[in-house]
């Protein structure tokens, strides 16, 4: 009977959230019905013959998400994820809700794909039960809401311990990530073996001490930030040897070209639509999950090589005769990633837009950990927008990037307009904007006519 | 003549949490802004250093992981620390790194760490993590650090500090200890909210984040004017810079701090 109320009253909340127009509906009819039925999401989930697997690290979740959706529909699966970024707990029980019977005994969909906050894993790991956790990376995020990073690590250990009979499909290259095999006996690797590949950032200001003993890690290898082949000096502790792995990247401006290794002893040749090396460690941790549901290499190369960016994560939006990129970044890492993926010989012009609300973090001083440097010789238009435009703009100026050409405009949607009439027909404005400022920008472009609502 | 400083930033590889590194590229750029020469030289555990060639010294924040690692180095080196303190070297040191300056850390699992003991101040755990947007007052603190009247005609530009602060440690001070600033907002050192930070002689400590120097140009050019007096044995003005970016952020800084929600963190 609660199970029941708890669908129907979500149900309508969905249907009066998307008739307001009040965005998409993902978290509110979530709240209410764990509200009525605080076992709702077990209940749900058990209805999906090939179980749960849950995303979960500091960067890529949604993209990671976005492509074993792709690599797993490419093998006949109806999936069901909460790719709308909505990754909290409430978040999963509106998208099941949408997908569900009334009476809750059926919930349409083969398997589910659910991203999920690191501090939220202790809370949704026993109420899901996945069948694979997948772990990205650890880098700094939204400390002042997490506490520091080796205590997420901890967190997300502790979520593991709980899913003794659960893959953990774990970043043999992020020694963090590596460490957490120790919590969980089914642990499997993926990592990059590429040995012309070793290009390392100048700002190697993450975790590079062994979390074993403190001591500082030896990398024969640093693709960025502490992403690498590592080793203890003094404890053993080493980077584990993995069973996926990409073996050879070619990358050129407008595509990455991976050669894969799945566990199950398969090669694939693959094009990837997204750049950055980032990028290829999302689509190797999405192969790995998808391996061990018994894709085909040639199943993951279809599904990748067909799948389109993430909602906000370098999506291209045409508008008129110019167009948007849209990188949303949320910590130093991926913010150093992004402009590295967005710099080239030509000229660009980006909008920067810095919001401190609760989903961005409240605590702006992360712009001060990336690497934003490369910026100051490559831009035409510079915009620094959202609520702290100007903390952005002095860490541009701190760049080097002269004052003068530094136009502050903390209304998102007076710094798109400037920046789309600025900017010369057929060019393109990169956008690099926080989470909500992403919505918020996103909003702006749905109401316009130039993009699609994110739940659609 | 071109004057030149050098500044030794301790442990950048450990100590170096919430936007640490935007201080030292404030203290680098505003230096060659100013027309100063500036070396940084990073120390890590067991490198060689001569404090006496340091006129300014830097270390920030880190995770508990972080300071047990450098706390013992750190204090190897404290007595030669604390002397060229006590010659006039200036020192900025930053939550992880304030509370190591201190005498010593109770940490939550009830282990200690030794600090170096610069200021009369020693941290305790905490339960609560204290955490938001903070304005500190220097005016009643400060009268024999603050230069009046540099640079800009209105005093409070000049005496405010903006920040974020993020900490769980608990900082008191002894009878020695003088405080850096009294809040305006914010928790401050034991979260009470009215001293924040801690000043002797040239070296202070402070909880403040954000990271703290960009957005607040006057007390970037204090520790730069610090450390020429240091190295010159005498007093040497630097021309002003337009600082309007930042102090339009310095001020955005001051109304956000009233209007952000504040985060509970368990």
């Amino acid at each position: 009977m609660r199970k029941f109320l708890a669908i129907a009253i979500g149900k309508l909340a969905m249907f009066f959230s998307r008739a307001l127009k009040r965005g998409g509906g993902t978290a509110l009819p979530g709240l209410l019905a764990q509200i009525i039925d605080r076992k709702i999401l077990a209940k749900l989930t058990s209805n999906l013959k090939n179980g749960v697997i849950i995303i979960t690290g500091t960067n890529g979740k949604t993209t990671t998400a976005k492509m074993l959706t792709d690599i797993l529909s490419s093998a006949k699966m109806d999936v069901v994820t909460n790719q709308s970024g909505s990754n909290l707990s409430r978040g999963l029980v509106s998208t099941l809700i949408a997908r569900s019977s009334l009476t809750g005994r059926r919930t349409k969909g083969d398997v589910g794909i659910f991203e999920i906050d690191e501090a939220t894993m202790l809370e949704a790991v026993p109420k899901v039960d996945p069948k694979i956790i997948v772990v990205t990376n650890l880098f700094r995020d939204q400390l002042d809401r997490y506490g520091e990073i080796d205590k997420t690590a901890t967190l997300i250990g502790h979520a593991l311990e709980y899913a003794k009979g659960t893959t953990v499909v774990l970043n043999a290259d992020d020694p963090l990530v590596a460490f957490l095999s120790k919590f969980n006996k089914n642990a499997v690797f993926y990592g990059i073996e590429d040995s012309n590949l070793n290009d390392a950032s100048g700002f190697d200001n993450d975790n590079r001490e062994c979390v074993e003993c403190g001591t500082k890690l030896d990398y024969k290898a640093r693709y960025f930030s502490h992403i690498g082949k590592y080793a203890c000096p003094k404890c053993g502790f080493k980077r584990p040897n993995p069973e996926n792995t990409v073996y050879k990247i070619t990358i050129k401006p407008e595509e990455t070209n991976i050669s894969l290794h799945t566990s199950k002893k398969e090669n694939a040749d693959i094009r990837l639509n997204v750049p950055g090396l980032y990028n290829i460690y999302n689509a190797l941790a999405a192969s790995s999950a998808a391996s061990f549901l018994n894709v085909t290499a040639d199943q993951i190369k279809y599904g990748l090589e067909n799948s389109s960016a993430a909602f906000g994560r370098m999506e291209k939006i045409q508008v008129k005769d110019k167009y948007l990129y849209l990188l949303l970044v949320k910590n130093p890492t991926g913010f150093t990633e992004s402009v590295k993926s967005i710099v080239s010989d030509k000229t660009i012009n980006i909008l920067l837009a810095l919001n401190d609300n609760f989903a961005d973090g409240t605590d702006v001083s992360w712009i001060w950990d990336a690497e934003v440097e490369p910026l100051a010789t490559k831009t035409n238009v510079v915009i620094a927008s959202g609520i702290r435009a100007l903390d952005m703009a002095v860490r541009l100026k701190y760049a080097e990037i002269s004052p003068k050409i530094i136009q502050v405009e903390s209304n998102l949607s007076k710094a798109l307009e400037i920046g789309l009439d600025q900017i010369p027909a057929g060019e393109t404005l990169f956008v690099l904007p926080t989470y909500t400022a992403m919505m918020e920008l996103r909003n702006l472009l749905v109401k316009q006519g130039y993009a699609t609502p994110f739940w659609e | 003549m071109n004057y030149k400083i050098t500044i030794y930033h301790m442990y950048p590889d450990a100590m170096n949490l919430y936007g640490d590194y935007g201080n030292i590229l404030t203290l680098q750029k505003r230096c060659v802004w100013h027309g100063v020469d500036c070396k940084i030289v990073n120390i890590s555990v067991g490198d060689k250093a001569h404090f006496e060639d340091c006129d300014l010294l830097f270390i920030g924040g880190g995770q508990d992981r972080g300071q047990k690692n450098i706390a013992d180095d750190l204090v190897m080196r404290g007595h030669k620390i604390k002397e060229e303190i006590d010659k006039g070297m200036a020192a900025l040191t930053i939550c992880g790194g304030f509370q190591l300056f201190g005498k010593y850390f109770k940490m939550a699992n009830g282990s200690t760490l030794e600090g170096i003991g610069v200021f009369d101040a020693w941290t305790e755990a905490g339960n609560k993590r204290l955490v938001g947007n903070i304005i500190v007052d220097c005016r009643k603190t400060s009268s024999d650090w603050v230069l009046k009247s540099r640079f800009q005609s209105d005093e409070t530009l000049h005496t405010t500090l903006v920040g974020f602060e993020n900490h769980s440690g608990r900082t008191y001070l002894g009878p020695n200890g003088k405080p850096l600033g009294t809040v305006i907002k914010g928790y401050g050192n034991v979260g009470d909210g009215t001293f924040e930070g801690a000043v002797y002689k040239n070296a202070f400590g402070t909880y403040l984040h954000g990271s703290l120097l960009p957005k607040n140009p006057w007390f970037a050019d204090h520790l730069i004017l610090a450390a020429l007096k240091r190295r010159y044995d005498t007093h040497i003005d630097l021309k002003p810079l337009d600082d309007s970016l930042e102090l339009e952020a310095h001020e955005f800084a001051k109304t956000r701090a009233y209007t952000a929600k504040t985060d509970t963190i368990k």
